[in-house]
């Protein structure tokens, strides 16, 4: 037989037909068409690259230490190969400040997007699985926080609860759970007409047990997929509050407090704001890449 | 053991008010099988899941009539005493085969029925727990093997581990027949059973659950629109149109000697390798948002008479035959 594939084509048939079961074939469909979107690689790439960062953040670091002892004798460095990035008003390492800071931005979006999990996703199953007044209400909630910017919501929760990391946590997973709860909700209201949701209550399943064991897996890949694509979100909002002054307070080293102190010293000083701002910036788009990649490969039917 | 009586079921749409199920009435006895004959849109689903109460409330409303089973009435039971009877003492095996969740592999399906059935106030913590108690698992994964040997499925090892999307239709009929067998019911729904499947495993799956409820002595209500697999499965038959019973009689003399208009268009239509070609009956069920007055069958009945189109005819008793028709005044 003729094959008038690519070299590479009739690799990747072989790779597939090797394959025993179909399930297997599915992940590799999954993972060709995430490999077939190069951006999604590099946003994939970034977040490897953090992590890796974020956990030997102490090794890493050229001047671990600087992370919080002043050196006030090297004040306002500007780049040079002693310090890659400049230092600062305490004269402290920009870039071990935002490498160590990178700890603190990766946890605690990944903090605020399991928070807003936790919350938005029993919510949204409540509310599409058992209807009625429940989902009238927590929906109505929903639109409520929808129609505040999540900025300004997360501004105004921090202010109320008193500036400090931890409360500018909870305010982001506040302004951002309703979006899980929808999202749940509208899957919900289509998996729950399905036959083995029927045919689990004509056995006598108990309604906990079919929400999360029968219902929560067949939704789980739009939670995933706005996951990574909040992730970014979740991290700007952080470093906003924080350049605003009320995350997290100035010695320590999370990416948009440096930024927000190093403002003052602009344009003179400029690599202080430039490049904690500029890992911000790499992150979200990061985090937008992956989203757009997860999505066409779990959801192809979106594309 | 089981009685319907006089049921109505609406449905509350934007159309407007459908009136599904009109005044029927069924029974049955202790070991009886029993048929549910009518085309597709009768409503013959629509009472199996009000039997089990899980027609979906709304769109759906039951307007009157009494549900009762071994005493209990069962459209005025609160959830947590129907849990106890869904499953175990009446089950329902379901007409298609997507009621296997494609997520979960049957093993895990099959031994959280097992599961909730031991407990049916099982919280989802002490459910987690169950799952994670290494011995209980063992002892429900041994169970699910042999009630999966026991419908006869080949290698119920790796079926266990299998997803359903992995198997074919006639196993995974088998394994819901299985499922729904588990919590030794002493009546079975059977909605349509195998009619997802090609003709002769279709065969196979009657012949097993047949078996299979005989072994048991249970009483089963099957649901299909084929008289002749009523006859051949059933000792009674009712049969439907439109949302109300027509006729009611044994399913030997319903199958060679039936008496209603409608059931001897059902008996013509089903294919003969012999004779004339079958001849099917004219025209659609009518709507349901507006039901023919009188008979709902006059439509489409080339026996109507004038009375049909103004009132509902009485039942008529005739031959061992209880008929819904004014032929038979």
């Amino acid at each position: 037989m003729r094959s008038n594939l690519s070299p590479s084509g009739m690799k990747r048939v072989k790779a597939i037909s090797r394959l025993d079961g179909f399930y297997g074939e599915e992940i590799r469909r999954m993972m060709y068409r995430f490999r077939r979107n190069k951006l999604s690689l590099l946003g994939l790439a970034w977040f490897v690259v953090l992590t890796f960062v974020a956990v030997f953040a102490y090794q890493l670091a050229p001047y671990p230490e600087d992370a919080s002892t002043p050196h006030f004798y090297e004040m306002f460095k500007p780049p040079s190969l002693e310090h890659l990035l400049g230092t600062d008003e305490a004269g402290r390492d920009v870039l071990s400040r935002i490498i160590i800071g990178s700890q603190i931005s990766v946890s605690t979006g990944l903090l605020v997007l399991l928070l807003a999990v936790t919350i938005g996703v029993p919510a949204g199953l409540a509310s599409g699985y058992v209807g009625g007044a429940l989902d009238a209400f927590v929906m109505r909630v929903a639109d409520v926080i929808f129609s505040i910017p999540p900025l300004v919501l997360a501004l105004c929760v921090t202010v109320v609860l008193t500036p400090s990391l931890e409360h500018s946590m909870i305010a982001i997973a506040f302004a951002h759970w309703p979006w899980y709860a929808r999202i749940v909700r509208g899957e919900v209201l289509h998996v729950k007409e399905e036959g083995y949701v029927e045919a689990a209550r004509s056995l006598g399943a108990s309604t906990p047990y079919i929400a999360f064991m029968e219902i929560l897996p067949n939704v789980l890949t739009p939670i995933i997929v706005r996951m990574s694509l909040d992730l970014g979100y979740a991290i700007l909002i952080l470093a906003a509050l924080g350049f605003l002054g009320l995350g997290a307070r100035p010695p320590t080293p999370e990416w948009g407090t440096i930024a927000g102190v190093g403002r003052v010293h602009l344009p003179s000083r400029w690599w202080i704001t430039t490049f904690s701002g500029l890992a911000i910036f790499i992150t979200v788009l990061a985090s937008n890449l992956l989203g757009d990649g997860l999505r066409d490969a779990l959801e192809p039917q979106v594309e | 053991m089981l009685r319907v009586e006089n049921l109505n079921v609406n449905f509350n749409t934007f159309d407007g008010q459908a009136r599904v199920i009109d005044g029927v009435s069924l029974h049955v006895q202790e070991k009886e099988t029993v048929g549910l004959v009518g085309e597709t849109g009768c409503g013959k689903s629509v009472v199996m899941k009000v039997i089990l109460r899980i027609l979906p409330i709304p769109p759906g409303e039951v307007a009157g009539g009494k549900v009762t089973f071994e005493g209990k009435d069962i459209l005025h039971s609160s959830e947590d005493e129907l849990r106890t009877i869904r499953g175990r003492s009446i089950s329902m095996i379901p007409q298609n085969l997507t009621s296997l969740n494609p997520t979960l592999t049957v093993g895990e399906q099959l031994t959280d029925t097992l599961v909730t059935r031991a407990n049916p106030d099982l919280s989802l913590v002490q459910y987690y727990r169950s799952r994670s108690d290494k011995e209980l698992c063992r002892e429900l994964r041994e169970k699910a093997v042999q009630i999966l040997r026991d419908v006869a499925l080949p290698s119920p090892e790796r079926v266990m581990k299998s997803y359903p999307f992995e198997l074919s239709g006639g196993m995974k009929q088998r394994i819901m027949i299985a499922m729904a067998l588990s919590g030794n019911p002493s009546l079975v729904l059977a909605d349509e059973p195998g009619t997802a499947l090609d003709v002769t495993t279709q065969n196979v799956i009657l012949e097993l659950l047949k078996t299979k409820t005989r072994e048991k002595g249970l009483s089963v209500i099957y649901v299909t629109h084929n008289l002749a697999v009523a006859a051949e499965n059933t000792q009674r038959t009712y049969v439907m149109y439109a949302g109300q019973i027509v006729e009611v009689a044994g399913s030997n003399s319903m199958f060679s000697d039936p008496k209603h208009p409608y059931s001897i268009g059902l008996i013509e239509s089903i294919p003969k390798l012999t004779g004339s070609d079958p001849q099917g009956i004219p025209g659609r069920i009518p709507s349901y948002y507006q039901p023919p007055s009188g008979c709902r069958f006059w439509p489409r009945c080339e026996h109507a008479l004038p009375i049909c189109k103004k009132e509902k005819p009485d039942s008529v008793k005739i031959d061992g035959h209880i008929v819904n028709c004014h032929l038979f005044d």
